[in-house]
């Protein structure tokens, strides 16, 4: 029964990094109709930035995070030019390998220049390494709480921003129909920069969670992120945020189950067997694309 | 023929098929990712058939492409009802459920690879003759009916319903062929490889591929005739000092062509402008986007 509750921590834990993956990348869908699949490798990235600073700064924590959080809009924003001539033509199938080009460079690059490609590994006082929580006789692992309530905060926050928010409804019309939106006077460039740099703020928080929970990073984590993270987006409906956020976590405590509970290797068969086995049943996704 | 050279020339031949099966669908419309995941099934079973089976090449490659149409046509059935960006990121998922299931079947190696496919002499000679062969398949199957049901599937599905093209069937079709085609490939990949992983099988695989076709030119068949070999040779091209950033380099190479000259380099007005050249005649191309 312990181990049942505490793979379920895993789980939700697990499936709230995705849900802000597929959030920030439901973001993107619906700014500028692409779908970028190197966002969970600048995610990666960031994570190394904050890894560089750790070294270069003797272990100065706060720092880290601000580089973290930094190099995430950064490399984020990097992007968007990147993508804005497919944007204008409409050609949303290319972008998914425009993507996956960004996403191999930034995968060689890290394991080139950044250590040598080895992984990356974070000092336990930012992993929470171990410290436990006991109510009864079971124990929750820190960072998994950490990790859930980080992400529900940046969910609550961001769903905020685009419900309530005047720049948020901006972003949302633009995808609906970007022609009226351009005529009601939504400026193009500067609410897609917009758009991208919220993604990229939340590419930041999603690498700390990431170091919190993971402590340590791989070169080829970014891959595995970016298949799941789509993956997830399409199981949802694309650009449906609420449907994302929903099943990642549901997905998450799938992954979990299957970890624990199936022998060893048929985790990522039953996966993304399941997912796919939905969306050619569901092509739309389950909730339904466009929010 | 120095064997680096012959190593070299049946890789692009293998590749150059693999672009093919990858051509298809995408005459359709359909970005499809199960060209790597059929050609796992092909060389896996090419390096069993001939390594614990002991049958024959001729053989093997035919028993490779019955298995790919078969293996490939199941799948198909589910992504007809797709299109689009569904149907590119879930084959993405065929690619990691076959690697799993590859890894956990020891009796075809597991994770260790399969190791010790027995070697075939000139399989240069038999490689030029498949490519060519297919390369005539696939020319026929674009000038035909079929191929030009695939184009107008690509335009506008709508109207081609109207027309009385059955959608649905022609999807099947074009993914089966596919199918055929990547099992193929991947029966001469392991042929010439001799040893075969379920990683090799994986996303930078994929990602060359979709390179190649959208570098070379992704509406006609001849644009990987130009990219495969170039893309290939790249490694030996670059300085040594260099020869890490080949990956970036394909990467760079993608997203400029992608972003400056999106129809790769060999476009359908350069095919235009050569025939005019050759034959006088004027052909008039509808060019969208």
């Amino acid at each position: 029964m312990e181990t049942f509750v505490a793979q379920i921590m895993n789980g939700l834990a697990t499936g709230g990094i995705y849900a802000l993956l597929v959030l920030g990348m439901n973001l993107l869908v619906l700014v500028r109709n692409i779908v970028h699949h190197s966002y969970s490798h600048i995610v990666m990235l960031s994570m190394a930035m904050g890894w560089l600073t750790l070294q270069k700064s003797n272990n100065n924590i706060i720092l880290a995070i601000i580089v973290t959080l930094i190099s995430g809009i950064v490399f984020t924003i990097i992007t968007e030019p990147i993508f804005r001539p497919l944007s204008k033509r409409g050609a949303e199938l290319e972008t998914i390998v425009l993507a996956m080009g960004v996403g191999i460079i930034i995968t060689e690059i890290m394991s080139q220049f950044i250590n040598g490609g080895a992984n990356l590994a974070y000092p336990s006082s930012m992993t929470g390494a171990g410290l436990q929580i006991n109510i009864g006789l079971i124990s929750f692992s820190l960072a998994n709480i950490l990790t859930l309530i980080g992400c529900v905060l940046a969910a609550v926050i961001l769903m905020w921003f685009l419900f309530r928010t005047r720049e948020g409804r901006a972003i949302r019309a633009m995808a609906q129909n970007l022609r009226v939106a351009k005529m009601l006077g939504i400026p193009y460039g500067k609410t897609g920069i917009l758009g991208f740099g919220i993604a990229g703020l939340l590419a930041g928080v999603i690498a700390i969670l990431c170091i919190m929970t993971l402590g340590t990073n791989t070169p080829s984590l970014g891959d595995t992120f970016a298949v799941k993270a789509i993956i997830l987006m399409l199981f949802a409906g694309m650009g449906n945020l609420k449907g994302g956020l929903i099943s990642a976590l549901f997905m998450g405590l799938v992954e979990a189950m299957a970890l624990a509970y199936l022998p060893g290797r048929w985790t990522e068969a039953v996966f993304y067997g399941v997912i796919m086995l939905v969306i050619i049943w569901k092509p739309q996704g389950l909730f339904g694309s466009q929010h | 023929m120095s064997t680096s050279m012959t190593y070299y020339l049946i890789f692009c031949g293998a590749f150059i098929i693999l672009t093919w099966a990858a051509y298809i669908p995408f005459r359709s419309g359909l970005l499809y990712n199960g060209t790597v995941y059929c050609m796992a099934i092909g060389g896996y079973f090419a390096g069993f058939a001939s390594k614990t089976l002991g049958l024959p090449f001729p053989v093997v490659i035919i028993g490779a492409m019955l298995v790919g149409a078969l293996l490939g046509f199941i799948p198909a059935l589910g992504f007809s009802r797709t299109s689009g960006v569904v149907t590119a990121v879930s084959s993405m998922a065929l690619i990691f459920i076959i690697q799993s299931v590859i890894r956990n079947m020891d009796f075809i190696g597991g994770s260790r690879g399969l190791s010790g496919i027995p070697k075939v002499e000139n399989l240069v000679i038999y490689t030029a003759i498949i490519v060519v062969i297919t390369g005539i398949f696939v020319y026929r199957l674009d000038h035909s009916r079929i191929g030009r049901a695939f184009e107008s599937i690509q335009t506008d599905p709508d109207m081609a319903k109207t027309l009385g093209i059955n959608v649905k069937k022609m999807t099947i079709l074009g993914l089966t062929i596919s199918s055929v085609l990547g099992a193929l490939s991947g029966a001469l990949y392991a042929y010439n490889m001799r040893i075969i992983y379920p990683e090799t099988f994986g996303f930078s695989l994929l990602l060359s591929v979709q390179t190649m076709l959208f570098v070379g030119g992704r509406y006609t068949q001849w644009g990987m005739l130009l990219s495969v070999p170039i893309l290939w040779g790249l490694p030996g091209w670059i300085p040594k000092s260099m020869s890490n950033y080949a990956q970036i380099i394909y990467g760079i190479i993608l997203i400029l062509v992608l972003m400056l000259r999106p129809e790769g380099i060999i476009t359908r007005e350069l095919l235009n402008k050569i025939k005019k050249v050759i034959t006088g005649k004027n052909k008039t191309v509808n060019v969208n986007q």
